[in-house]
């Protein structure tokens, strides 16, 4: 029993034995061992003596006390805020990296397919000489051009303006 | 678990209606409660006076307490108010600052002034649990004297000791309580189990 009380003392119990022990605790016998270990430490830290026992002055007052009964204070039984702020942080990187992933093929086949489309390109980097006259026709289809999409729509047109006579003083 | 959480079910059984469990407290705490009194209150029968008001009063309002703090904060605080009304009480002015604040009513040490302002009485038996103590120490074997001074004095938990001590932890636990034990035969004489005497 003295043992456990040591333990107890130390926290070195789970919630479990804590419980059990502290039931067990009620005996004077008991309550004398958890006093003197506390002596003990409290004399080994350089704690003074009190000249008479509080406790047991305290606990005489205690018997004419009207009894505590105090309502259980609910204690919250979920997570605390910051695990919800983890976890959510936790899912949303999550979400961002199973996303981004999976829109990179990254199986061997989508390799394979990406070395093809890469020579595919090469091979049809070579010079392709397309006749001048062509380009020229064409030339409003260009991207290029800015104007593009209005191209077929516009003129050429052009404006004669007479010349002013030249001031001779 | 630690030493918080252990008050903290203490309290909860003292909330349902257990005053053994306030008892135990009142065990744990009542020396370092009348370190801490002796500087607002200098006369030593005073000190124990209001350390006795002090735990009626927190025990009066354990409904009030809701685990924010740590148990012996919360006493701080209730302590430090009786002291102060208790010498409004008696025409005295109260120190407006204790020196410390409560953040520190963990840790402070500073007894010279209690032992400077014990009676006769509380100095002699101060010195003999102090004497029967450092003997019972000096006779302990060197592991068990290594185990029980790295919790008692340095704080250290049970995992930090077995990794200072270099042995499991079910070692560790084993010769704290030998040491408790060895230290304990040789105390009690010196306490005495009757509820009235002096401890």
């Amino acid at each position: 029993m003295n043992e456990r009380i040591s333990r107890l003392m130390d926290g070195d119990v789970d919630a479990a034995e804590m419980d059990a022990l502290l039931s067990t605790l009620k005996s004077d016998a008991a309550l004398a061992t958890w006093s003197c270990y506390h002596t003990i430490g409290d004399a080994l830290r350089g704690e003074p003596a009190v000249t008479r026992s509080v406790r047991a002055a305290v606990a005489r007052q205690l018997i004419s006390e009207p009894t505590v009964l105090a309502p259980r204070v609910a204690r919250p039984s979920g997570p605390a805020p910051w695990a919800w702020a983890a976890a959510a942080s936790v899912a949303a990187v999550t979400v961002v990296g199973w996303t981004a992933y999976s829109l990179i093929d990254a199986t061997p086949a989508g390799f394979a397919k990406a070395g093809e489309a890469g020579a595919v390109r090469a091979a049809q980097a070579r010079q392709i000489t397309v006749p001048a006259d062509y380009l020229l026709a064409h030339q409003e289809y260009s991207p290029a051009n800015a104007l593009q999409s209005v191209g077929p729509y516009l003129r050429d047109v052009a404006a004669s303006t007479p010349l002013r006579p030249a001031v001779v003083e | 678990m630690g030493d918080r959480e252990v008050d903290h079910e203490l309290v909860l059984r003292a909330q349902r209606g257990d005053k053994r469990a306030f008892e135990l407290l009142v065990a744990k705490y009542q020396r370092k409660l009348g370190r801490l009194l002796s500087r607002l209150v200098r006369d030593p029968a005073e000190v124990e006076d209001v350390t006795q008001e002090a735990f009626i009063k927190a025990y009066r309002a354990l409904p009030s307490f809701r685990g924010d703090s740590a148990f012996y904060t919360w006493l701080y605080r209730i302590a430090i108010n009786t002291a102060k009304n208790y010498l409004v009480a008696m025409g005295r002015r109260a120190p407006t600052s204790t020196g410390f604040d409560h953040e520190d009513a963990e840790s402070f040490e500073d007894a010279e002034q209690l032992r400077d302002s014990a009676t006769p009485e509380a100095e002699l038996l101060g010195k003999q649990i102090a004497a029967t103590v450092n003997r019972a120490m000096e006779r302990l074997p060197d592991d068990l004297r290594t185990a029980i001074t790295l919790r008692e004095i340095e704080g250290l938990s049970y995992e930090e000791i077995a990794s200072v001590m270099n042995c499991p932890i079910g070692t560790v636990r084993s010769r704290i309580f030998r040491a408790r034990e060895s230290i304990a035969a040789d105390l009690r004489p010196l306490l005495g189990t009757d509820e009235n005497r002096r401890w």
